[in-house]
């Protein structure tokens, strides 16, 4: 029986992959444990290891297609196995598209120039581009171009049948924008957009497309409230600066994620996520610590966070960022946080209102530090150094005057840093 | 704003540059006395004086070396051939010459100089002095070629192309010269390279430049009539191509034509198709389609001549062809 190579899940959010490069061929020998291509996901580059004995019978997605989780990549077998035969038990499960989802471009099913009849279709470049996109099996279509050609305008008719369909079915009359949502279908609605001068595109795809989904996600899902405190850091910035006198130097990072990695165990009801009906509390302090890259964002966690010393914690930070940006993240480095920081304070940011990243409950943004002059109780004008916070919570979850008392803890650790120590 | 025909528009950026740089100077023949067959440079003369303004006996490959020589010694010489047809006379100082000359000198020599020469059929002028010859000078590198179709166009092209430290090829339309158009007030410059959108569209693109700008806006009108939303580009400048202009059209629009007065062999639309093709084929919807003139002699038949080179009506059956509607 030959064994089906699938498209492993590599991470919570990944839904496909890309076929990097096989780096076997057919007809190759191969034992189990040996890597036989190379995948990227949207965050990263993998291989994918054989999982019996055998030889390489067949290469079913090419090097370049994106194929969704559980798709079949390729055969390993028996050498001289039929795979038809073999495939007729195994291969009937569909390559698990995921329901209630547009049918996605499978490169199986797109690629054919030529029907199953072997009959040549005849379509213009443009038209077979639309087609790949929305993943519309033009073999089946009526081309209305010169000769028969199929071009843009008979894949756009195409793509619109169904949602006809839909939006005669249903009987109530008030239901009529709901199925329109739906025939509409993404959270990437297409305006067609006029280009002005100078005007370039590009696809939406990889990490850009995740961040993209993942925060159209939350920011739609959730109510969400920002509030902002301020904290007097003054006492905070003159220990971190003795502290580096004396060669042992901390970004003020790493201050803040221990404050709120605290602040964390003393709030637990900040530490929640909701599924359906349920509120899960969270057993562990997960830190998820935003990293901007050249590509988008990335959330490397920190895993208890709340059980490391400053010094190993700002190690291991520094590591995680390191590796985020070098694209080395193991994919369990990037799941299971509980809370997020996210810190634009060395970009001057004053304040902002920060997505939260699903499934945690709240996001902390950090602003920048800046003088102030402040007046002494005794009348005396002074300079002190603030710096804001902005707290953004899930409502649903989270009441205003609970995440305020959780600000407060921060706050008072950071105006207190031998308190964050201790 | 003020009202200019295109020749007066064209005497007018000459005249500009004249004053603002004693080193520009115009020869040619009956440039002079006569002041140029359309009237380009009546009142020179008197003007700026013979040593400026020169007339030439009817040598086109003598004055025209010579003014390579002259550009090579630090004039900006405007020349004009009376009809671009003369080429075929003094091809070398161009081609081989001014064409040449910075590259193989390592750039000690520069060449600023304008070959200004009226272009086009419908004049009834017959085989030698109808001719569209903008591919031809295309084909040889070193030579910016320029084709205006708007007075405000080739004022502030004509003065771009002076300031020019490269030969340009200075194409004007002989049948646009006589053509009424607002034009800005004040000095203006319009930089070689830069295409205009004359009219925004989403189902087609046309790609032209010169009098076939006017057919192909004429046939746009009639297309627009038909639900058909045509897109019009003046080129404007052949060499150097504003390829992103065209890219961004026919990303748009996945449907291109190229409309020249010129033959169909060999010609510019032929050029800009074979580069759609290879930069943008995924973009295409349809084949690049040419609308050009037939490879035939021009005809001094009227009937004939008009059949020979394209008009609005064969512009909108292309597009109709294209589109398949």
């Amino acid at each position: 029986m030959a064994t089906e190579i699938k498209m492993p899940q590599l991470g919570l959010t990944m839904e496909e992959g890309t076929v990097e490069r096989w780096l076997k061929s057919v007809g190759d020998e191969i034992k189990a444990g040996e890597p036989i291509l190379e995948i990227t996901t949207d965050k990263l580059t993998n291989e994918v290891e054989a999982e019996t004995d055998g030889v390489l019978l067949k290469i079913v997605a090419d090097e370049g297609s994106d194929v969704p989780v559980q798709g079949i990549l390729g055969y390993i077998g028996q050498p001289g196995e039929n795979i038809d035969a073999a495939g007729a038990s195994e291969v009937k499960v569909p390559a698990a598209a995921p329901a209630a989802e547009a049918p996605k471009p499978e490169a199986s099913v797109i690629t054919p120039a030529v029907t199953e009849t072997g009959k040549k279709v005849r379509i213009s470049p443009l038209a077979r581009k639309i087609a790949m996109q929305k993943g519309i099996d033009y073999t089946v279509l009526k081309g209305t171009g010169p000769g028969g050609r199929i071009i843009k305008r008979d894949i756009l008719a195409a793509e619109s049948a169904p949602a006809a369909a839909v939006k005669e079915a249903p009987k109530a009359p008030s239901s009529e924008v709901a199925p329109k949502a739906q025939a509409s279908g993404s959270m990437f609605p297409v305006k067609n957009l006029e280009l002005m001068d100078g005007d370039t595109t590009e696809k939406l795809s990889g990490m850009r497309k995740v961040v993209a989904q993942r925060m159209y996600t939350s920011a739609v899902e959730i109510p969400a409230v920002t509030q902002t405190v301020k904290a007097d850091v003054t006492k905070l910035m003159a220990l971190r600066q003795k502290l580096k006198e004396e060669g042992r130097h901390f970004a003020v990072n790493d201050w803040i994620l221990k404050a709120v990695a605290k602040a964390l165990r003393k709030h637990p009801e900040m530490l929640v996520s909701l599924d359906g009906e349920t509120i899960i509390h969270r057993a562990h302090v997960n830190l998820g610590m935003a990293v901007a890259l050249d590509a988008g964002l990335i959330v490397p966690v920190i895993r208890d966070a709340d059980t490391l010393g400053l010094e190993a914690l700002s190690a291991k930070a520094k590591d995680l960022a390191n590796r985020a940006r070098s694209n080395q993240l193991g994919s369990d480095e990037y799941k299971g946080s509980t809370f997020t920081v996210s810190n634009l304070g060395m970009f001057g940011v004053e304040s902002f209102s920060p997505i939260i990243n699903q499934p945690d409950a709240a996001i902390l943004g950090v602003c920048c530090t800046e003088d102030e002059l402040v007046m002494e109780d005794d009348g005396t004008i002074t300079k002190h150094q603030v710096m804001r916070i902005s707290l953004t919570f899930d409502h649903r979850l989270v009441d205003g005057a609970v995440a305020a008392k959780f600000e407060m803890t921060i706050r008072d650790l950071l105006e207190n840093p031998m308190d964050i120590l201790l | 704003m003020s009202t200019l025909s295109v020749s007066k528009a064209i005497r007018e950026g000459l005249h500009e540059e004249m004053v603002r740089d004693e080193n520009v100077i115009v020869l040619g023949e009956d440039m002079a006395v006569m002041g140029n067959v359309f009237a380009i440079t009546q009142g020179f003369l008197d003007e700026f004086g013979p040593l400026r303004v020169i007339d030439t006996p009817i040598s086109e490959s003598g004055f025209t070396g010579m003014a390579v020589g002259m550009a090579m010694r630090g004039l900006r010489p405007v020349v004009e051939w009376m009809y671009d047809d003369f080429i075929g006379v003094c091809l070398d100082p161009v081609m081989n010459q001014a064409a040449k000359m910075r590259y193989m000198t390592g750039g000690q020599v520069k060449v600023p100089i304008v070959f200004r020469a009226p272009i086009g059929a419908g004049r009834r002028n017959a085989g030698q002095h109808s001719q569209c010859l903008e591919a031809l000078f295309t084909h040889i590198p070193g030579l910016k070629v320029v084709c205006p179709s708007t007075a405000a166009d080739a004022k502030g092209l004509l003065k771009s192309a002076i300031r020019s430290d490269d030969p340009v090829v200075f194409l004007e339309h002989k049948l646009l010269y006589a053509k009424k158009e607002d034009i800005p007030d004040g000095e203006y410059l319009i930089p070689l390279g830069k295409a205009d959108i004359k009219r925004p569209g989403k189902d087609l693109t046309i790609i032209t430049w010169s009098r076939q700008v006017y057919f192909s806006l004429e046939a746009a009108e009639t297309l627009s009539a038909q639900g058909i939303d045509a897109e019009v580009i003046d080129l404007r400048s052949l060499v150097p191509l504003d390829w992103e202009a065209i890219r961004a059209s026919v990303q748009k629009t996945g449907n291109v034509m190229v409309v020249e007065e010129g033959a169909r062999r060999g010609g510019i639309g032929a050029e800009i198709a074979a580069e759609i093709q290879e930069e943008l084929f995924d973009d295409l919807d349809a084949p690049v389609a040419r609308v050009a003139a037939a490879n035939v002699v021009s005809p001094f038949s009227p009937p004939l001549e008009d059949a020979m080179f394209p008009h609005p009506e064969d512009i909108v059956a292309a597009a109709h062809r294209l589109l398949a509607k």
